[in-house]
């Protein structure tokens, strides 16, 4: 166990001078704060000098943040908050406060799923994909569509709609997905790759369902296209968009409506009803789970629809929600969590065997007390099971019990 | 009267019981609050009459319990309780745990908590721990509420705060057997 004396003050230095700017602070200012010189100062974040555990105490409300997020022994995870603070910071005319609070968010969601899966012994599985080169003489958007063709043959996906998309990109491709409410509403999500961790990405959770999982894909054609570049992708982008922007677009609309499945459901509906309408469209766009504007859009792009179909829509007033209701579609599952569904069952497991307790696991689950025990139950209790009676019944899972044979 | 510590977690299943005063008042400790758990007991549930089955999540106000002395605030005064108290905060992802069991310790205290961790973690401290079924089981051997109430008490504790006593505790069979007596 780590006595105060025994804190490791490079680790220290690290975490205080992290929180410092992720608050926006100066050291100047900490300095003053603290009643020191600013070379006295620096020392500590430099892990030159060891903090005292008075001045680790009061800064840590001065920095927003809690003496744990300090004195956690574990080794931050160095490669990511930077890098995407210089992203941001060049980033003009946003909301830049929020976008550090998000940056920061994002470290801190990465590094506790790490400490979860290091107490857990369960370290992620990558399957990544294999980078592309973008060349100036190949159209990138034309290299997306055959890219994502690919990618969901090797992640066996055939070419129908993938509903529990984010699921899948964590457990099968081991990507790490992160939503945050912070991020500003014209940020899409941002992306990152760091050693210890690998593709991290965050996406804006205050965007509708179908958006969000455009922008998870996007994010993830970077990790194919510009793997090592952290980025931060903008909703809209005016002007000419660069390469790298144009392939991750364009995988991304790709791989959520491949061209042969929409080009055989738009024949099937043509050739049962003689037409494809407005209420054609919009059960389309629900069935791929996507917003009714892109899918007007990847219509036109396959030449099914005329160009300009969408803009005629817009101008109309149609409202894709109310059609939905009228035509009586019904909500998709989503997944609103800021967390990926393993790192929720990795905090549940360590809650069950004990490692972490009932504040700990609010910590990790982002939620109160009561709240981290009700999903603690939820998660640890199946109800879908039918007993012998043909009743459904509720079943408590041990998640500690061995199934292989010979164990006990 | 010997003294205890509390944290959030405790306070948040006693709170939920509705009769939080009259249960810290029965279960013969003088109570400090560290000023950490104070910031993570932000709120409770409640049921939501308007729509049955439904729940209202209610801001806490601690400030009538402090004033009437029920709870006396606290936090780390000299270096030594400094000291615990950031060697604890390396254990825990909440402060309160580690500020109840740092000030516990060092005061010679005892703890009330409910936290799974903060329970290993205090006994091997070597404190005395109590836990919001041994606090109500007081309660009620003190001022012997109807049965219809203390039915109500638990269920209101295992519903609005989520929480159960662990089976391995002495007070688990005699929260079950209350609990059993509200079925006709």
């Amino acid at each position: 166990m780590p006595q105060p004396d025994t804190l490791d003050p490079r680790i220290l230095g690290q975490r205080i001078a992290e929180a410092r700017k992720a608050r926006g602070k100066t050291q100047e200012e900490v300095a003053e704060f603290l009643g020191c010189s600013r070379p006295t100062y620096i020392a500590i974040e430099k892990g030159d000098r060891l903090a005292k555990t008075d001045e680790i105490i009061k800064l840590a409300p001065f920095l927003g943040t809690k003496v744990n997020d300090l004195v956690r022994p574990t080794e931050p995870v160095v490669d990511l908050q930077p890098h995407l603070r210089a992203v941001a910071e060049k980033m003009k005319g946003t909301d830049e406060a929020a976008l550090q609070a998000a940056i920061a968010d994002l470290q801190e969601l990465a590094e506790d799923y790490r400490d979860l899966e290091r107490m857990m012994s369960a370290p992620l599985r990558f399957n990544y994909p294999p980078e592309v080169t973008l060349d100036s003489r190949i159209d990138a958007a034309q290299l997306a569509e055959g890219v994502a063709v690919q990618e969901r043959r090797r992640l066996g996906l055939g070419d129908q709609p993938v509903i529990y998309l984010r699921s899948t990109l964590e457990w099968d491709v081991g990507l790490r997905i992160f939503y945050s409410s912070e991020l500003p509403s014209a940020i899409a999500g941002m992306y990152a790759y760091t050693a210890d961790l690998g593709c991290c990405i965050l996406v804006n959770r205050k965007h509708p369902p179908e958006r969000r999982r455009v922008s998870m894909l996007h994010e993830y054609g970077h990790l194919i296209v510009d793997r090592y570049k952290p980025g931060i992708d903008y909703l809209t982008m005016s002007g000419r968009k660069p390469a790298n922007e144009r392939f991750a677009e364009s995988f991304a609309l790709s791989f959520l409506m491949p061209a042969s499945s929409v080009r055989q459901r738009f024949h099937d509906i043509v050739t049962m009803t003689k037409d494809f309408q407005v209420r054609d469209l919009r059960h389309l766009s629900h069935f791929y789970f996507v917003s009714v504007e892109a899918m007007a859009r990847r219509l036109e792009e396959l030449g099914l629809i005329p160009k300009g179909s969408w803009e005629y829509l817009k101008e109309a007033k149609f409202a894709p929600k109310q059609a939905g209701e009228l035509l009586g579609l019904q909500p998709l599952p989503t997944s609103d969590e800021p967390y990926p569904e393993r790192y929720k069952y990795l905090a549940v497991h360590a809650y069950e065997r004990g490692e972490i307790g009932d504040s700990d696991l609010a910590h990790y689950l982002r939620c109160d007390i009561v709240e981290a025990r009700e999903i603690a139950g939820r998660t640890l209790t199946s109800s879908g099971e039918v007993g012998d009676t043909g009743e459904k019944e509720q079943m408590r899972l041990d998640f500690n019990r061995s199934l292989l044979s010979g164990a006990n | 009267m010997p003294d205890a510590a509390i944290d959030a977690c405790c306070l948040i299943d006693l709170l939920a019981s509705g009769h939080v005063e009259a249960i810290l008042r029965a279960a013969g400790f003088d109570w400090h609050l560290p000023s950490a758990v104070q910031g993570e007991v932000q709120h409770v549930r409640q049921y939501d009459t308007a729509r049955p089955g439904q729940f209202l999540k209610v801001a806490v106000d601690l400030s009538p319990l402090i004033a009437s002395g029920v709870l006396q605030a606290c936090g780390p005064n000299d270096q030594t309780e400094q000291d615990r108290f950031v060697h604890y905060a390396a254990q825990f992802r909440s402060d309160g745990e580690a500020m109840c069991i740092a000030l516990a310790e060092q005061r010679k205290w005892s703890l009330a908590t409910d936290d799974r961790k903060a329970i290993r973690v205090a006994q091997q401290a070597g404190l005395t721990v109590v836990s919001c079924p041994v606090l109500v089981k007081r309660w009620a051997d003190a001022a012997k509420p109807d049965q219809a109430t203390l039915c109500k008490v638990l269920q209101d504790i295992q519903v609005l705060a989520q929480f159960k006593p662990n089976p391995t505790r002495p007070e688990y069979q005699w929260w079950v057997d209350e609990l059993a007596k509200a079925i006709p």
